[in-house]
């Protein structure tokens, strides 16, 4: 196993800069959470509560330096602050509770549509110029131009509200406590097929169009050609040697796209009022509640540095050529 | 432009592409001479269905939805494609200076470049957003900019870095052309293509985001575009209280852009893309290919 | 309960897609062997994106909005809708001494806490003596109001006051009395999240928390059980306005507390027999202006009665009603901006010849403003008689969209009469701190009513809370309304009171500081399927709403018996 030395350069930097980001951000804007906290004690607030919180809450008046050490700190703890929200629990809570099911939410997304995309661009690659490409094929580009607010807003609609399929919301009956077993899995399941097919064309879109044009240069390479000459079967050609090798430039691409999918979960959930982290994000977002938003975004960078991370190992794991030519 | 154009126009989807977003673009140009009037205007009663005297019905607020459609044409499409440009000219330069150059130069750029990809966009949108209060369509457009130059930014840096060694540009460096020459004169031409799709895909990003921001009610409630359409039918429960029309001509407005995009982009990918229209080999494969379908097709 | 949900599940997954048939299936059957005999009242009071399990009272922004009332028993309730007649709960009666600086609480004998324990004068005390010392619990202002507290025996406790406040009751109204034996113990009571909450109330017992739905049940040492019919509180995760319209086909609530668009059409056509809404007018909204204002040109606008009168005259009213709030608030058309609720309270003197400038006229407006020498510059737009501009955004927070429509109707008005208006959409948060800081132009707000009109009046108009709190951004000065407040503070009988704020209604109608368009509809809806004893506009005794705000929710509650 090696990762280049640049990769991991990459790394630092983008997560020293979503750290630096978060505190330089809530310090240039005009929002700050203690007025977030005031506004949310809304019109019933009594003037001598609205100064309480002004002195519990209000002006850090330590030089910036130490207010970052003491930032750092916080965040090697797995500190990232108080909710305002939510007070008096912890930005970490927050997340917690609902980060579960975004990565189930998103997972699922991303294990279904590399299912069918990969399989499409690669059938749409070996017959390129047929009919099936001509029709598939752009179809994929128009998906990841479509904004997901719009298939959102229809799938809910159709089948959701008018057809009554599916439920309209949560991650899965209320009524039903968590545990191991038919009623509740299925529960989950069912609560999460339309978000799952509201997230699934971005990406199909965007896999097949990957697959399609790496599969198009791995089947030009000379070995697939040696391998038509051999006589091999036209399947065995198509997957052993071209699928395989042309997934590489789509495993990359996935996890690039992390951060898109869960752009999209934002919307998804916010629709579907599924509890996950941007239906979170969302709401810390209305009620200015930015401790909450700041952990959100670190937390998002971390699972996507996290992603590629594993991406660059398994390249390096897959394709010894990579590891040579990468440097 | 020739060597954009012709083969473009060759393809009917992207003719077809093409004319969709012509017209979108004639329609926002004319918006006062086809939709006269203004477009926040009060000229009916609450939700009233399309019918001859508004077209496209009313909004909740009882505006003319016909009249907010082609209005909004203009914010959005405008927003869309400024911004489209703005991440365009970010993403090729930067790319273009990082692969000239190469160098430390070429690794803090790609350095920052990668960086800034991994960071997810939309989250970091809305914590620009959120920080910044309310946006107009400037914010939104210098937002979107900001973070999203990357994706070019790399694929045009694979690209320069190909092209630094061929015959015409060491050519030119002996000549003693000064860098910027080269760099703008020599090889930005041959990246027309590649320029192109990134445009295309960049307005089409910017457009998404733009929407999402705008439906999540980060927008200004009071600029008329297809996103704070979207955003003000929503909160008026349009879909529930049975008025398709005010959150329908909107969205139809924001996909028919992205088809018509799309439809472009998918020909520009084809036809400039040297990686799919790459080496002999393939070419050789589709042949036999061709003249295997036409046997099976003549044994049908 | 059990049969109604699996009778509902089957039906909406018809159109016979297998597997979802065949899940929905299950997931009734999962949820049929739920109890059958309990009266289990489905509920919806906020929205929230999940559920925690906060019901700390001193908490407003955080607690759960069942902790006051169901949890927290308050001492005495006032009926609004009743002339703010007092309805006893804790307490059984109040006495003022001959001075009135101070007041003593009679406490129901025999009440006790949910754990068995006693609720005595100690809990009040304890109470206030906590606020007192921690300002940031002073959730009814006990700091500027109360000197001290004794708890002479254990079903008395006297508190002395500051000054002399003959509505200190009423002021002392959302008080939540906490059990001391409990909260001596919390280190940080405003951090406090009280999870297992120990109340007075009649649903006191957490059955089940998840973060979307709980379930709040019968206290079993409840005082009041006899009149007690319904068994648990059932509380389901709703995020917002149109998850609760798709939520609405299921049948499942049975009071709700929403904004629901269209509702004859979204709502009661589910179900016309048992569906229905009274959504009586509230607190009167009203457009402030700040007459603290940096602006030179429109502080000179805003003081002069004429400018304001023709502002008055630019409201479409019935615009906003209608279009705006999709028909749901009142106009109100009364110069002293009395809501309706408070009928009994109103004096004809106040009203009248007062209230001519409460139409829509433009004409009208224009001709005041052009009397008054407001000249029209070359941009159309009108100076001040001395020759100043005028232009002013009016706020109103992004995202209350009802009421940023219904401010763009009344800009359209103003520039109609020449007036330089716009609108400016800050976040909430800003748009709080502009009310706070002074910054604002002109806002549309609303203010928080008591049992009586008085507090609405004393806290948005009096010099003392001017710019204090949000719901008196206008910073209004007018030393005879002040001295008419305290005068009103210093007697007792509801005869003086009301003489007294007759005179109030007429200065305020004669100074017209604020210029009141509509007022605000009450949220409530209900469902007659599972319950009966709603209150109706045929029965109008009490607000309806199950809101944290309306204390009377309480009694709504004791009403409702399952229908069998």
């Amino acid at each position: 196993m090696h990762i280049s030395r640049r990769r991991l350069g990459v790394y630092a930097v983008a997560l020293a800069f979503a750290i630096v980001m978060n505190f330089v951000l809530p310090r240039l804007m005009p929002g700050s959470p203690v007025d977030a906290m005031i506004a949310q004690l809304g019109p019933r607030a009594t003037p001598a509560a609205i100064e309480a919180i002004k002195a519990r809450f209000g002006a850090v008046d330590q030089p910036l330096l130490s207010q970052f050490v003491d930032y750092l700190k916080g965040l090697a703890t797995l500190d990232l602050g108080v909710s305002v929200k939510y007070y008096p629990q912890t930005v970490t809570q927050v997340l917690g509770r609902s980060e579960i099911w975004t990565s189930f939410l998103v997972v699922t997304a991303i294990i279904f549509s590399l299912c069918v995309g990969v399989v499409l661009g690669a059938v749409a690659a070996w017959r390129r110029g047929g009919r099936f490409d001509t029709i598939v094929s752009p179809l994929a580009v128009i998906m990841i131009a479509i904004p997901p607010v719009i298939i959102a807003l229809t799938t809910l609609f159709v089948f959701a509200v008018s057809l009554q399929w599916f439920p309209v919301g949560y991650a899965y009956d209320p009524n039903l406590d968590p545990a191991f077993n038919f009623t509740f899995i299925g529960s989950v399941f069912a609560h999460a097929i339309l978000p799952v097919l509201t997230l699934s064309p971005y990406l199909i879109g965007e896999f097949q169009t990957t697959m399609r044009s790496s599969m198009i240069s791995v089947l030009g390479e000379d070995y697939v050609t040696m391998g038509r000459a051999k006589g091999l079967s036209h399947r065995a050609v198509m997957f052993s040697y071209g699928a395989r090798n042309a997934m590489l430039p789509v495993l990359t691409n996935l996890a690039l796209m992390l951060g898109a999918v869960f752009g999209g979960s934002i919307v998804t959930e916010i629709v579907f009022n599924y509890p996950g982290l941007g239906l979170t994000l969302y709401t810390a977002s209305i009620t200015r509640d930015y401790p909450v938003i700041q952990g959100q975004l670190l937390l998002m960078t971390l699972a996507t540095l996290g992603a590629n991370l594993l991406v660059d190992i398994i390249y390096g794991l897959v394709d010894p050529r990579l590891r040579e030519a990468s440097e | 432009m020739n060597f954009a154009l012709q083969p473009i126009l060759a393809q009917k989807k992207a003719v077809a592409g093409l004319i969709i977003i012509v017209v979108l673009g004639l329609m926002a140009l004319f918006a006062p001479v086809i939709a006269p009037g203004e477009p926040a205007a009060r000229v009916g009663r609450s939700h009233q269905p399309p019918s001859v005297e508004h077209v496209m019905g009313t909004t909740k607020m009882g505006r003319d939805v016909y009249r907010q459609f082609v209005w909004g044409a203009r914010t959005s499409l405008a927003v869309g494609f400024a911004t489209g440009i703005a991440i365009t000219i970010l993403g090729t330069a930067i790319g273009l200076i990082a692969g000239y150059v190469g160098g430390r130069t070429d690794a803090v750029l790609d350095l920052v470049t990668n960086a800034v990809l991994v960071i997810p966009n939309l989250p970091l949108l809305i914590l620009l957003a959120s920080f910044a209060g309310t946006v107009g369509p400037m914010t939104i457009m210098v937002i979107i900019a900001l973070t999203s130059w990357p994706w070019g930014a790399r694929m045009t840096r694979a690209q320069t870095l190909a092209l630094r060694n061929r015959d015409f540009v060491t050519a030119s460096k002996m000549i003693g052309e000064p860098a910027w020459r080269i760099i703008f004169v020599e090889i930005l031409p041959n990246l027309t293509p590649l320029v192109g799709i990134n445009l295309v895909g960049s307005i089409i990003y910017a457009l998404v985001a733009q929407t999402t921001l705008e439906y999540l009610g980060f927008g200004d409630p009071l600029k008329v575009s297809w996103g704070t359409m979207l955003y003000n039918a929503q909160n008026s429960s349009a879909i529930m209280v049975g008025a398709w029309w005010d959150i329908g001509a909107p969205a139809a407005g924001i996909a028919l852009t992205g088809l018509g995009l799309a439809l472009l982009n998918f020909t520009f990918d084809e036809i400039a893309n040297p990686q799919l229209r790459s080496g002999p080999a393939l070419t050789r494969w589709f042949r036999l290919t061709r003249a295997r379908n036409r046997q099976l097709e003549a044994r049908r | 309960m059990g049969q109604h949900k699996s009778v509902n599940r089957i039906v909406s997954a018809r159109a016979g897609w297998a597997a979802a048939t065949a899940l929905a299936a299950l997931m009734a059957w999962g949820t049929g062997a739920a109890s059958a005999a309990e009266a289990v009242l489905t509920m919806h009071i906020e929205e929230q994106t999940s559920w925690v399990q906060n019901f700390n009272p001193f908490d407003l922004a955080g607690r759960r909005q069942s902790t006051m009332d169901f949890i927290y028993e308050p001492l005495v309730i006032f009926n609004a809708q009743d002339g703010g007649k007092p309805v006893w709960r804790l307490a059984t009666g109040y006495k003022f001494s001959d001075d009135l600086k101070s007041i003593t609480y009679e406490l129901r004998p025999g009440v006790k806490w949910s754990d068995g324990q006693p609720l005595t004068s100690a809990d009040v005390k304890y109470t206030i003596d906590l606020m007192l010392k921690n300002a940031a619990l002073d959730i009814v202002g006990v700091g500027q109001t109360v000197a001290s507290v004794d708890a002479p025996s254990p079903t008395e406790v006297k508190i002395n006051l500051k000054a002399i406040n003959s509505d200190f009751p009423e002021s002392i109204g959302d008080l939540p009395v906490v059990p001391e034996h409990i909260w001596k113990d919390v280190a940080d009571p405003v951090a406090f999240k009280n999870d297992k909450p120990i109340g007075s109330g009649p649903m006191t017992e957490l059955r089940r928390f998840t973060p979307q739905v709980y379930e709040q049940c019968r206290n079993p040492n409840y005082w009041d059980a006899a009149s007690l019919h319904v068994d648990c509180l059932r509380l389901p995760q709703i995020s917002g306005n149109d998850q609760m319209l798709a939520t609405l086909p299921e049948g499942k609530m049975d009071w709700i507390g929403s904004f629901i668009p269209e509702i004859d059409k979204t709502f009661v056509a589910l179900d016309a027999d048992h569906n229905g809404y009274w959504q009586p007018p509230a607190e009167t909204v009203a457009f402030q202006m700040n007459f603290k204002s940096t602006n030179p040109g429109n502080l000179e606008a805003y003081k002069d009665l004429n400018f304001r009168h023709a502002f008055s005259l630019a409201m479409d009213r019935t615009a906003m009603v209608d279009i705006a709030g999709f028909g749901y608030p009142v106009v109100n058309l009364h110069a002293s901006g009395l809501p309706p609720r408070f009928e009994s309270w109103r004096n004809k003197d106040a009203e009248g010849a007062k209230d001519e400038f409460m139409g829509f006229d433009t004409a009208k407006a224009n001709k005041i403003l052009d009397d008054a020498g407001y000249k029209k510059g070359a941009d159309g737009f009108r100076t001040t008689p001395s020759g100043k501009p005028i232009a002013f955004p009016v706020i109103v927070p992004n995202g209350w969209t009802d009421w940023i429509d219904a401010v763009q109707i009344a800009v359209e008005g103003l520039r109609a009469a020449g007036i330089n208006a716009s609108v400016a959409t800050p976040e909430y948060e800003q748009w709080q701190k502009q009310i706070l800081d002074g910054s604002f132009e002109v806002v549309m707000n609303s203010r928080a009513d008591g049992a009586t009109p008085f507090r609405g009046y004393y806290q948005s108009l009096s010099t003392n809370y001017g710019g204090r709190i949000t719901s008196a951004p206008s910073r209004y000065s007018d030393p005879k309304l002040d001295a008419l407040f305290d005068q009103y503070s210093k007697v007792t009988s509801d005869d003086d009171h009301k003489k007294i704020f007759n005179e109030i209604q007429v200065m305020i109608a004669d100074g017209f500081p604020v210029v009141p368009v509509f007022n605000g509809p009450t949220w409530y809806q209900y469902s007659s399927k599972r319950f009966a004893g709603w209150v109706t506009d045929k029965d109008p005794v009490m607000n309806p709403e199950d809101h944290d705000n309306n204390r009377m929710r309480l009694m709504h509650l004791l009403r409702l018996k399952p229908v069998q």
